[in-house]
């Protein structure tokens, strides 16, 4: 069996019901191993929704973005005031009511998945200029955000701690760094896929690195 | 015959001796604050330590007991210890508000049984564990991890701090800025391993299932391999350079890989391809060298 016999056998794959073939050729092939692995892991957590779990409502954010991503394929449309008022409001909304600052490289990670991948990797609707134009205000809004979230950061740096903030800083630097060069990569290549994941990648370890900052930083600052 | 001494001789001596172990007290200051606390557990207790500066060193043993030593210098803080079932939770406590990091700084000596779970979060400094078989999750700003003979889940997620982990077993995941990371004679089948501007090096065998990841923008990947493992191998630098020494075969499964334009790949089986190997990095280099 080779591998993408076994991807058409996992369409109907259910666990405990490969077929010798191609138990014996996942015992031989590693990158079919991870594949299935990934699928118990999705099943797995599947299962562990409970029914507390589904009745919890979705993130606003997600709202926000489908949103977004409806109005840049010009599905919906809206009106200039709400526009101005969500663009200034709504990340800062957000940040505001999250209580324990160490969530925020995971609520900015959801952003940036539903920002930058879901909607530039679709390979449907906008044609080639519009994916780019949906691509520079992708990034100029995620990095408005990241912006923000940077300059309540950096206020809240522990001044008594001029070593830490200093590693902190640095590491800021270099992440930044990174993220003009990916951004270059990917305004030169926008069609590379490798591109846009490191893009997404130094996006995501900029979130991850801010959130560090707020949980080290002096509360109310 | 006893020694006769005058009253003015010996409290001369005594003077002295005061005098010599006042400045020997002045000398060790690290020990002006010493704690040592004993909680008996039951099977895998969790131990959670929360400390700001300093180094934190973890060893196991065999009794179902973990003893905590802190001492710090500084009347400023103090060590808190919890003890709530199973968990034990160590933290050093400011007792007022802008302490220095010097003020702040808190030693500790933990030890406990060998399938203990931990959870340790420091800013600097350096944090030892040894010979500890639980879960682990450790997260630092500019601290050192170095990790010997643990197995388990390993967690570690540091801005700037390096990663050594000898003789490791289980599943570890590295997320780090700036920091080098080195896994050296680990016996683990999934690695994850993310740093931006670090180093990272990967000196070990490939296991059989094995999941290696290994992934940077700038700085060196290498990976050493020998001659008896065997793996499937994705190598990408999209601007640097891939260095390779194993004489990779095409892949056995019909796979075909769509090399990015405008950067250095590499895909092929060594051997049967047992283990997954995928190393990338956007300006670094990649080495895949044969083990000496």
């Amino acid at each position: 069996m080779q591998c993408q016999e076994l991807e058409q056998v996992l369409e109907q794959w259910s666990p405990g019901s490969l077929s010798p073939e191609a138990s014996a050729h996942l015992e031989a092939c590693a990158n079919c191993r991870a594949l299935v692995s990934d699928l118990e892991a999705i099943q797995e957590a599947a299962g562990r929704l409970g029914q507390e779990d589904l009745k919890l409502a979705p993130p606003a954010h997600l709202w926000v973005n489908l949103r977004a991503q409806l109005e840049a394929e010009g599905l919906i449309r809206k009106s200039r005031e709400e526009k101005e008022r969500v663009t200034a409001g709504w990340f800062g909304v957000w940040w505001g009511g999250i209580s324990r600052p160490a969530l925020a490289g995971a609520y900015v990670a959801l952003l940036l998945v539903a920002a930058v991948f879901v909607g530039l990797k679709s390979d449907f609707g906008p044609g080639a200029s519009q994916q780019t134009a949906m691509l520079a205000a992708a990034t100029a809004s995620v990095n408005s955000e990241l912006k923000d979230v940077e300059s309540g950061a950096m206020k809240g740096l522990p001044k008594g701690d001029p070593d830490l903030s200093a590693t902190l800083r640095h590491n800021l630097e270099v992440v930044d760094n990174f993220i003009a060069l990916c951004e270059k990569s990917v305004r030169e290549e926008p069609k590379s896929e490798l591109a846009r994941e490191y893009l997404y990648g130094a996006y995501q370890q900029k979130a991850e690195l801010l959130s560090a900052m707020m949980d080290r930083g002096v509360p109310g600052e | 015959m006893m020694n006769s001494e005058s009253p003015s001789k010996a409290s001369l001596r005594t003077a002295s001796l005061v005098a010599a172990g006042f400045v020997l007290l002045l000398a060790s200051p690290a020990f002006a604050h010493r704690m040592e606390k004993h909680f008996t557990v039951n099977g895998r207790p969790v131990i959670s330590v929360h400390s700001s500066h300093g180094r934190i060193s973890v060893k196991s043993w065999k009794k179902a007991e973990v003893v905590v030593v802190g001492d710090h210098s500084s009347p400023k803080v103090e060590v808190d210890t919890e003890q709530a079932g199973n968990r034990i939770e160590v933290a050093t406590h400011a007792l007022n508000d802008n302490l220095t990091p010097a003020e702040m700084e808190a030693n500790y000596e933990i030890t406990v049984p060998e399938e203990s779970e931990l959870q340790i979060r420091t800013d600097s400094g350096v944090v030892v564990v040894e010979r500890v078989y639980g879960d682990m999750v450790f997260d630092t700003v500019a601290a050192n991890v170095q990790l010997e003979e643990v197995g388990g889940y390993l967690v570690v997620k540091t801005v700037g701090g390096s990663v050594v982990c000898t003789r490791c077993l289980g599943r570890i995941d590295v997320n780090s800025i700036s920091g080098n990371v080195e896994l050296l004679q680990p016996q683990m089948e999934n690695v994850h391993v993310q740093t931006s501007s670090g180093n990272i090096l990967f000196d070990g065998d490939f296991l059989r299932r094995g999941i290696y990841i290994l992934k940077n923008y700038s700085g060196v990947i290498e990976v050493r391999f020998s001659d008896t493992d065997s793996f499937d191998l994705t190598a990408t630098s999209m601007k640097g350079t891939v260095e390779n020494q194993a004489k990779l075969k095409p892949d056995p499964h019909g796979r075909r890989f769509n090399a990015p334009q405008q950067a250095k790949s590499l895909f092929g089986t060594f051997n049967e391809g047992h283990a997954k190997v995928d190393l990338s990095s956007y300006s670094g280099t990649i080495r895949i060298r044969k083990r000496e």
